[in-house]
């Protein structure tokens, strides 16, 4: 069918671009100064007392077990292969685990998050849109523009901060820098019980992440609107005798969410990052976290994991918005061959 | 009706008179227009001024520790003396008190400590464009310290430490903004003006730096720079990293102006008179995006700032000696010292003031620039 | 009130906006009458302030602006300019309907054609799904869309520009109503679709018992289709009457002047044996587009131009004709040497440049110049006009200090009308009219022997285009110019052209003396053309 062709096409440009970013990932850590034999160096040498020297040929011997001893590209090539064919990620040097296990309920929390985000901070956004710009010059217009200008230029992290200040010392909340409660924690499976126990201890991400998120949609949905109701059709519709509630819900806001929905490839990967700045600052096991630690201590195979995941999500919700937009939007899906 | 005087068809009827304006000249008018970008105008130009100025500026040194002063609260400038009556600006030390009930230990203001602020005074020696100068804007005679903004954890004056944080925040956003502009420029005009397979490489080229997960990518390159490293190279370093993925960005919106520009009819005029690909480019095409390329810059400038504020506050970007506002803020990572003394939370009010007052300048710039849009 | 004869009377309508600048008077005093089943055409320059007063009636105008106390807009009786936005709405669409200039963008681009017409019926009326089906179909009969049933389930942008204004009239006539605001209606369409839309109108007008309230810059139009006229001028209506009156016997110097502006005249006489200046011989051009849909791409070959060859002699004005689409700029371009081409052997005086790559091609490029169509942007805005002008000179080096080029470019003012001081200045300082002027200035100052002219007088008020042309004539007789004429106006070329080229869809459908394919067509097509320029419509 046509849709699979298009599919097919676009893979087919994807596909080079990820393998470029993969390659590009792994000469980064490989290149760079340091592997992680250096850094089990440094941390055994500071927990026995034993000098480097001492400990030299126990490093050798580990290097080749893990494999660090080859040529680059054969190291590389044995990466792609095992994730390509065996879905086998690699092991974490530093947990001596599957690099899919450390990374594993980690990835998915970022994705929820993430994915919540982008749900919640898009309708926000385009909400507040239409309610800025029908409001114009009036004080509805000023606040709604004021929360999203906040939104873009307070940095995340600085509100995670008052947030967290907030928390700890004015709030006295016990629910912070973990996930769970420790009860909840070893609770196996899921429950409305343990759902709400991780929502009080998530909201705070959620609401810079939300906060952040539907800041610049708001604006763009603004614009547009405003950008649209100077347009032809519209007069059209009023001259059909419309009233105002249907020129601008029928005709308007619909021409006015395209570019909004184009945007939102790109705002998830917004919402990815944006999860993992907030994590950093309270404390939250996700992604962030994580590539920190696994970056400095060189835990070659856990980056690379989470590099190659990351652009992956991005090109993905790309892909998802171009094919959006494709379903949406008529003038993109028919023939636009007819004489002009 | 209308009378039958006679008509004027003069062909100059809407011929214009007084000074022509040029086009910069036209944008400062409709610049001076906009309430919010005059603001941030003015706002920027203090920030420069403060950062250019920061020797004399800030009463210490980012480094000077007043040992007898540690996690001390800001002092508030008094000027009614103890008496009662009006007196040179003082400010007040602080004795330790321990409250009985509770053990705890508070700073107090106390009138045996008490310091007169003189202006224009002598203070530890700094660099000022090769001159070493001493005297600062204001400070104490006696030997003694006045911290507007508090001490943080190893005495050190946080009001001084962001005067001189100005200064590394701000040229690490001008250095990147500059580059990356420049970079940026060069390759999206190229792209846009030659086409075909230059066009092709060089946009996919741009694909692959914009699909690259940049936060992670910083957070890897800037948390493997070793500690020991001088900080200065850290500091090229980390704008060198910035600048590497910012580029690209312009240089997609230059590639698509560019484009759009080439099949303008004052283009295609120039080359029916017979002019060069380079004077096509330097005295039209450029020119004509200049507007752009000002406005990109003055949004990409406060998004610098922030993110290296958040790296530094990690403390994977700017290392001390040298200090940021993202650096200042490192300290407050823990939430001990948060408890202890808020204050050292002041540089987020500079960051915030900042990125505002870019990002209100580039509004009003980007309306400003546009000057020939109907009123 | 007594009914009066007349369906609607506009009475002193007065209407300002508010802008930044100060208030701004758009229309002052405007009075007319529309009778029912009557054409009034308000005709006008841009700024006569025509569309606000259209708007004004429907109360469809921008929120800054102000309706004076005394306007009155009299419907039927009922005072429009009193009543309420709701009410409002229930007279849109039913009793008064509009229809507007620019198809392409007067419908939503994403709903049905079906759905769109249906909805100013579903908006006054509440009636069954078939019923309404049954409707639009008839009604898309009625305006004459080919293929109905197709066309109900297409979107806008499968529709050209003069099926897109059947489907706007459609709309407009869905609820019957008494009176008919056409805003410019033809003046986005080629040429033989406007005398189709137009007739199409005249037709309505009796089979629905419909008044019409047509908005113009076209006199043609204006005599072909109204029975009264109203000429507006800077906000004020400076005569009215009936159609013949007025043009037989106009009384305001300004509707002598906009009639006098007419194209009028005829090409001055050429050698016969003048030497070949510019010759495009079997000229190819061809465009692959990629066509299909999103998810079905297919590559498509167009051909633009279709060998076709065309030769300019000294002296000699040679005009290309055809509509939008005809190849007829692209064949331009090519021949100058500013377009991409695949076949064709061009030659200048003999010499053969086709081949040439650019820098051979530089000495040529001061002997062939050109003027665009556009004003607006063939002028860079960031340069002074000398450094404008003076571009040619400096790029070529002739004139060997500023102060000769300085001269050179001030005697191509003079050749233009234009005064020196315009020197110092940058283009958005002046009007469209005298922007072309300028464009034409920067052609000259090079002496070139041949230049192109691609529609430079389509941008520009009825009135300013006869100066232009008169200016180009002037000229041409003045330097003993050759140029190649494009337009799709037959009224211009008579007056400017010796020979004439017709073309449709890249190929040449006639060809030959201006004066034996106007009066004499070949062809079915030329034909069509010439109606739709001359004739009066019955």
């Amino acid at each position: 069918m046509a849709f699979l062709r298009f599919l097919m096409s676009r893979m087919l440009v994807t596909i080079p671009l990820l393998i470029g970013i993969s390659i590009a990932t792994f000469l980064i850590m490989t290149a760079i100064p340091g592997d992680y034999i250096d850094s089990w160096i440094g941390r055994t040498a500071g927990q026995t007392g034993q000098s480097r020297a001492d400990l030299l040929p126990q490093a050798e011997a580990l290097r080749v077990r893990l494999g660090l001893d080859q040529p680059l590209p054969i190291q590389y090539w044995v990466w792609i292969k095992n994730i390509v064919f065996a879905g086998d990620f690699g092991q974490s040097f530093v947990h001596h685990r599957p690099v899919s296990e450390v990374i594993g309920l980690r990835f998915w929390r970022s994705i929820g998050i993430a994915v919540v985000t982008l749900v919640f901070g898009q309708s926000i956004g385009i909400f507040l849109g239409i309610y800025a710009a029908t409001n114009q010059y009036k004080l509805g217009d000023t606040v709604a523009t004021l929360i999203a200008f906040v939104g873009i230029v307070v940095p995340k992290f600085v509100i995670a901060l008052v947030l967290l200040y907030l928390l700890a010392f004015v709030w006295h909340s016990p629910y912070i820098g973990a996930l769970y409660t420790p009860e909840f924690q070893v609770q196996e499976h899921m429950s409305l019980a343990k759902l709400w126990n991780m929502f009080l201890h998530v909201w705070p991400i959620l609401f810079v992440s939300i906060w952040a998120g539907q800041a610049y949609t708001t604006r763009m949905m603004r614009g547009n609107l405003l950008d649209v109701m100077n347009a032809q059709y519209i007069e059209t519709a009023r001259a059909k005798g419309l009233g105002r509630r249907s020129v601008l819900f029928k005709h308007a806001v619909p021409n006015a969410l395209h570019p909004v929905v184009m945007n939102m490839g790109s705002r998830f990967d917004y919402m990815i990052k944006g999860e993992i700045e907030i994590a950093l600052v309270l404390g939250i096991p996700t992604l962030g976290p994580l590539i920190i630690s696994s970056v400095t201590e060189r835990d070659l195979y856990v980056v690379s994991a989470v590099f190659l995941l990351v652009s992956v999500l991005l090109v993905i919700g790309n892909l998802l918005a171009d094919i959006i937009l494709a379903l949406i939007d008529p003038r993109v899906r028919r023939s636009t061959m007819v004489g002009s | 009706m209308s009378n039958t005087e006679s008509i004027e068809f003069d062909m100059n009827a809407e011929d214009t008179s007084g000074p022509s304006l040029s086009y910069w000249q036209l944008v400062r008018k409709r610049f001076g227009r906009h309430k919010y970008g005059v603001a941030g105008l003015i706002f920027v130009s203090l920030i420069l001024l403060t950062a250019i100025l920061a020797g004399l500026i800030a009463p210490y040194s980012p480094s000077e520790k007043d040992r007898s002063s540690i996690y001390t609260p800001p002092q508030t400038i008094r000027i009614i003396s103890e008496e009662g009556g009006l007196t040179r600006p003082f400010v007040l030390g602080f004795e330790e008190v321990m409250d009985p009930n509770t053990f705890e230990i508070t700073f107090e203001p106390t009138f045996e400590k008490k310091q007169t602020i003189r202006f224009f005074v002598s203070g530890s020696e700094y660099n000022f464009f090769g001159l070493t100068l001493d005297k600062h804007l204001f400070g104490t005679d006696e030997g003694g310290f006045v911290h507007l903004l508090g001490t943080d954890g190893l005495g050190r004056d946080v009001f001084s430490r962001m005067v001189f944080g100005a200064r590394i925040t701000l040229a690490m956003g001008l250095i990147v903004m500059g580059a990356a502009c420049i970079i940026g420029t060069i390759i999206g005009v190229t792209s846009g003006y030659l086409g075909g397979a230059t066009d092709t490489v060089i946009q996919r080229l741009i694909e692959f730096v914009k699909s690259f997960p940049d936060l992670p990518l910083y957070l890897a390159l800037v948390a493997i720079v070793p500690r020991d490293a001088d900080p200065m190279a850290v500091f090229i370093m980390f704008a060198g990293i910035l600048v590497l993925l910012q580029w690209a960005n312009l240089a997609r919106e230059l590639r698509g102006k560019v484009i759009a520009i080439r099949s303008v009819e004052f283009v295609r005029a120039a080359v029916a008179v017979g002019a060069t690909d380079r004077r096509i480019v330097l005295r039209h095409i450029v020119p004509n995006m200049s507007s752009h390329i000002i406005v990109w810059a003055t949004y990409v400038l406060p998004e610098v700032i922030l993110l290296e504020s958040f790296l530094s506050f990690l403390g994977v970007g700017i290392q001390q000696p040298l200090v940021s506002w993202g650096v200042m803020l490192n300290s407050v990572r823990d939430f001990q010292s948060l408890a202890a003394a808020p204050w050292l939370l002041s540089p987020v009010a500079m960051i915030i003031l900042s990125v505002l007052a870019f990002n209100a300048l580039g509004d009003g710039l980007r309306d400003a620039m546009d000057p020939y849009a109907n009123d | 009130m007594p009914m009066t004869n007349s369906l609607l009377s506009v009475e002193d309508v007065n209407v300002s906006f508010r802008t930044t600048l100060g208030i701004v008077e758009a229309v002052k005093n405007v009075s007319f009458e529309v009778g029912r089943c009557e054409t009034l055409a308000v005709v006008g320059e841009s700024g006569s302030g025509k569309s606000v007063t259209a708007r004004a009636i429907m109360g469809m105008l921008a929120p800054n602006a102000i309706v004076g106390e005394n306007s009155k807009i009299l419907f039927d009786g009922d005072d429009l300019s009193t009543w309420s936005e709701l009410e409002l709405q229930e007279i849109r669409g039913k009793r008064i309907s509009m229809i507007f200039q620019e198809p392409l963008t007067s419908l939503n681009p994403i709903y049905r054609i079906g759905d769109q017409i249906g909805e100013i019926i579903t908006s006054h009326e509440s009636i069954s799904k078939q019923d309404l089906k049954a409707r639009v179909l008839h009604l898309m009969g009625e305006v004459q869309l080919p293929d109905p049933e197709q066309r109900y389930m297409q979107y806008p942008h499968e529709l050209s520009g003069g099926q897109r204004q059947r489907v706007m009239i459609a709309m407009a006539l869905a609820n019957n109503p008494d009176l008919l605001i056409a805003d410019e209606p033809t003046t986005a369409l080629d040429v033989t679709v406007q005398a189709e839309i137009l007739s199409l109108l005249k037709d309505l007008q009796t089979s629905h018992n419909m008044a019409i309230l047509l908005i113009t810059h076209d006199l043609g139009v204006v005599s072909n289709v109204s029975d009264k006229v109203a000429v507006m001028r800077r906000g004020e209506v400076v005569e009215r009457g009936s159609t013949r009156d007025v043009f037989d016997n106009p009384q305001h110097p300004y509707t002598r002047h906009l009639i006098d502006s007419e194209p009028k005249g005829q090409p001055d006489p050429i050698d016969e044996n003048a030497p070949v200046v510019v010759e495009g011989k079997d000229m190819a051009v061809t465009y692959t587009l990629k066509s299909g849909g999103f998810f079905t791409p297919k590559l498509v070959d167009l051909n633009a131009v279709d060998n076709v060859t065309a030769r300019i002699h000294e002296g000699e004005t040679l005009g290309i004709v055809g509509e939008s689409g005809s190849g007829k700029t692209t064949l331009a371009m090519s021949i100058i040497r500013l377009g991409e081409y695949q076949k064709g052997e061009i030659t200048f005086k003999g010499d053969r440049i086709d081949q040439l790559n650019r820098k051979e091609l530089l000495p040529y490029r001061s002997r062939m110049q050109v003027v665009f169509q556009d004003p607006f942007s063939s002028l860079n805005p960031r340069m002074i006009i000398r450094q404008i002008l003076e571009e040619g000179l400096i790029v070529n080096q002739i004139g060997a200090s500023a102060a000769e080029r300085d001269s050179l470019v001030r005697q191509a003012l003079d050749d233009v009308q234009m005064p020196h001081s315009s020197l110092e200045r940058f283009p958005h300082e002046f009007s469209g009219g005298q922007r072309q002027r300028l464009a034409i200035a920067r052609a000259i100052v090079l002496k070139p022997e041949f230049i192109l002219l691609d529609e430079p007088t389509s941008a520009l008020d009825l009135s300013i285009q006869s100066q232009i042309i008169d200016l180009l004539r002037d000229l041409r007789r003045r330097h003993g110019l050759s140029y190649m004429f494009i337009s799709h106006d037959l009224k211009v070329v008579k007056a400017l052209c010796h020979n004439v080229i017709v073309m449709q869809h890249g190929k040449v459908m006639e060809a030959g003396p201006t004066a034996d394919v106007l009066a004499n067509p070949q062809t079915a097509y030329t034909r069509r053309l010439v109606d739709a320029a001359f004739k009066v419509i019955a």
